[in-house]
């Protein structure tokens, strides 16, 4: 009887120490977005930039496959992001923009507008909202992506399929969304 | 019991038993064909009684189905640099879209057993399917306001999986390329080269060498097969009459032998399974298929063969069983079968004069449809005849090898330059490159 009611008593505390430790979406994206956003720059800094930039060794090309290059930092995200949503890890990522180079990279959805905007407008402040996908709702947030080196802004400024050719340093380019459902 | 009266019942009992018997006995015991649905599509009719592959144990739902193309079709989708893998409509800002068409499956796009609505590359949706997604391309490329829906992927313009010969950077870095280069040659093949480097002290073999005497075949025929074999790579790569006639086996079955074969030959073997003259040897098969149904042969067929043609497809019918003699393999072994309009135009073809001549750009028939790929610094022949063959653009590396890209963009795109085997006037260009132009300058000045 007793160990009953001690099983009872420590499945009951459990469940409520489960309830309790869900973490709040936005901090979850906050977190999820820092992995990111961590990798991105160690890519960006230590493998594209050393090797491309400062060493000479090897370029960094849209087609890296037959060029024998390094993937573009954007193209590396992509493969994350590609890798996780085939985990089925339950969230999903994604560089996007309204001057997307890559026109799949354009915002879709509504929010996606909205988000984009907003991080343009108000440097320095991420945007979190909620949305309908299909049948599913779900928790969108939405990081800036600036333009940190001016290799984003001429490279991006030249590209014949970029819709926007005044890039500036320092300037937002797009965002990363972060999304998972509710 | 005599005067037992049979009632009309009785009638009916027995025939549905009968009936039931017979299909239980085909679906158990036979070879399973009163269930096929509908007409196999040419990419899986010789393997159609296979049903298990794809099917599971008839009972088996979506993902097992999906595995089955993916155990077979995966790698060259890799290969391909697939341009709409599944892994990119996992996000659900995707979701939209994969209401109108759910891109993440095979046969969304690919259904079986489906003939009135089977379309090239086996696809059985309307010819409008880019549109679902991309009705707003005029708007990134006003060049392409007004197309018709149906043009995208016929033109020779875009794929929808395969686009690795057609971007326009791969496109603007070759433009200048004249119609036919000065150097214009395939790839050398390098396998013996690759095995005397590693084989430095070894001497080929001579007829004297040989390490088998047969009593079973005439004196002829023997010194026939001695010849044969001295003269050959294996002679010259040490490789002896016991190699392969291991207990003095004189006959072979076409599986036997494509295992045997394969034993050495492995990357060989693998793309030779791939493709549609050994197709039903595919390892993805299961054991009792391979074993009951056996080799492919021209009867079987569903494109144009010779009537005479009724051999059974293994490594021996086009390299011979000693002589492995490459020009044979490359052209008379295919012409012995293949009777379509394009086969039959060959030999009067400006590629076949060349390969008449032992020239340099001489082009056989496996020049370009087993294409020498290289891996890893060497060159190896690719045995799988489908790989480059559809869509065409897909044979581009080859073309490229002596032509120019817009040159051979075009050829590929013209229905009548297949059909006569590239005898036909060449059309200036191809409106592809009329549209990307000044693109393609831009791509230049920017690099
Ligand atoms: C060498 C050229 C190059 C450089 C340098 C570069 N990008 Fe990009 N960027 C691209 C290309 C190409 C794409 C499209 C990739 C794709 O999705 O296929 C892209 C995609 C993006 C996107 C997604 C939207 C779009 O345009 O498709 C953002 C946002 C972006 N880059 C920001 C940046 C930032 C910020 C930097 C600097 C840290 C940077 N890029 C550096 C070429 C470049």
């Amino acid at each position: 009887m007793r160990i009953r009611a001690f099983i009872l008593a420590a499945t009951a505390a459990l469940t409520a120490c489960g309830e309790q430790q869900g973490i709040a979406p936005q901090r979850m994206a906050d977190a999820i977005f820092a992995v990111i956003e961590a990798d991105r720059a160690a890519y960006t800094n230590n493998v594209v930039n050393r090797l491309q930039n400062e060493e000479g060794v090897i370029k960094a090309d849209e087609h890296w496959k037959d060029t024998k290059a390094l993937p573009l930092p954007a193209q590396m995200l992509r493969m994350g992001s590609e890798r996780v949503a085939e985990q089925g890890a339950g969230f999903n990522y994604a560089l996007l923009s309204q001057w997307a180079i890559n026109s799949q990279n354009k915002p879709r959805t509504d929010l996606e507008r909205q988000g984009l905007e907003f991080i343009v407008e108000n440097p320095g402040n991420n945007f979190y909202g909620t949305e309908k996908l299909g049948d599913t709702e779900y928790f969108t947030a939405i990081y800036p992506d600036v333009a940190v080196s001016p290799a984003c802004v001429s490279c991006h400024n030249e590209h014949v399929d970029s819709p926007r050719k005044d890039f500036e340093l320092g300037q937002t380019m797009g965002g990363v969304v972060i999304r998972f459902p509710l | 019991m005599k005067n037992y009266k049979f009632k009309f019942w009785h009638y009916g009992l027995v025939v549905t038993l009968i009936v039931a018997a017979l299909i239980t006995y085909n679906l158990e015991a036979s070879d399973k064909s009163f269930f096929l649905s509908g007409e196999t599509s040419h990419g899986h009719h010789q393997i159609e009684l296979a049903c298990t592959t794809c099917h599971g144990d008839g009972f088996a739902g979506q993902d097992f189905m999906q595995q089955a193309c993916l155990n077979c079709h995966a790698e060259e989708l890799v290969q391909a640099n697939d341009s709409h893998p599944r892994k990119k409509f996992l996000d659900p800002r995707n979701a939209g879209l994969l209401a109108h068409l759910d891109a993440r499956l095979c046969v969304s796009c690919h259904t079986e057993h489906k003939p009135e609505i089977t379309h090239e590359m086996g696809v059985t949706l309307a010819g409008d399917f880019c549109v679902h997604c991309h009705s707003d391309i005029a708007e990134d490329r006003p060049s392409h306001a007004g197309f018709g829906f149906d043009t995208c992927a016929s033109a020779g313009c875009h794929n929808y999986h395969d686009n690795r010969f057609l971007y326009e950077d791969f496109l603007a870095e070759r433009i200048d390329t004249p119609d036919l280069l000065a150097n214009a040659q395939l790839p050398l093949r390098t396998l013996v080269i690759e095995w005397q480097k590693t084989h430095p002290d070894s001497r080929p073999l001579t007829a004297h060498d040989m390490d088998m005497e047969i009593e079973s075949v005439a004196p002829e025929t023997l010194t026939g097969i001695r010849h044969a074999w001295a003269d050959s790579t294996h002679a010259l790569t040490n490789t002896n009459c016991s190699s392969c006639h291991v207990d003095n086996q004189t006959e072979f079955t076409s599986a036997e032998i494509v295992t045997m074969c394969g034993g050495c030959h492995a990357e060989q073997r693998e793309t030779f399974t791939q493709g549609k003259h050994g197709l039903r040897f595919s390892s993805q098969l299961p054991e009792e298929f391979r074993r009951t149904v056996g080799a492919m042969s021209p009867v079987a067929a569903q494109i144009a063969m010779q009537p005479a043609a009724s051999t059974e497809l293994s490594c021996t019918s086009c390299h011979g069983a000693h002589e492995l003699d490459m020009r044979f393999a490359a052209v008379e072994a295919c012409l012995g079968c293949h009777d379509d309009e394009h086969s039959r135009n060959y030999r009067a073809s400006a590629h076949f004069k060349a390969w008449q001549s032992d020239a340099a750009e001489g082009v056989s028939c496996a020049g370009c449809h087993l294409p020498r790929e290289e891996n890893n610094g060497r060159i190896a022949i690719n045995h799988n005849q489908n790989h480059n063959l559809q869509p065409n653009e897909k044979m581009l590396p080859v073309c490229l090898s002596c032509h120019g890209v817009e040159f051979s963009v075009a050829v590929l795109a013209d229905e009548r330059q297949l059909k006569s085997n590239f005898r036909s006037p060449v059309s200036k260009g191809h409106d592809t490159f009329n549209l990307i132009r000044d693109r393609i300058a831009r791509i230049k000045t920017n690099k």
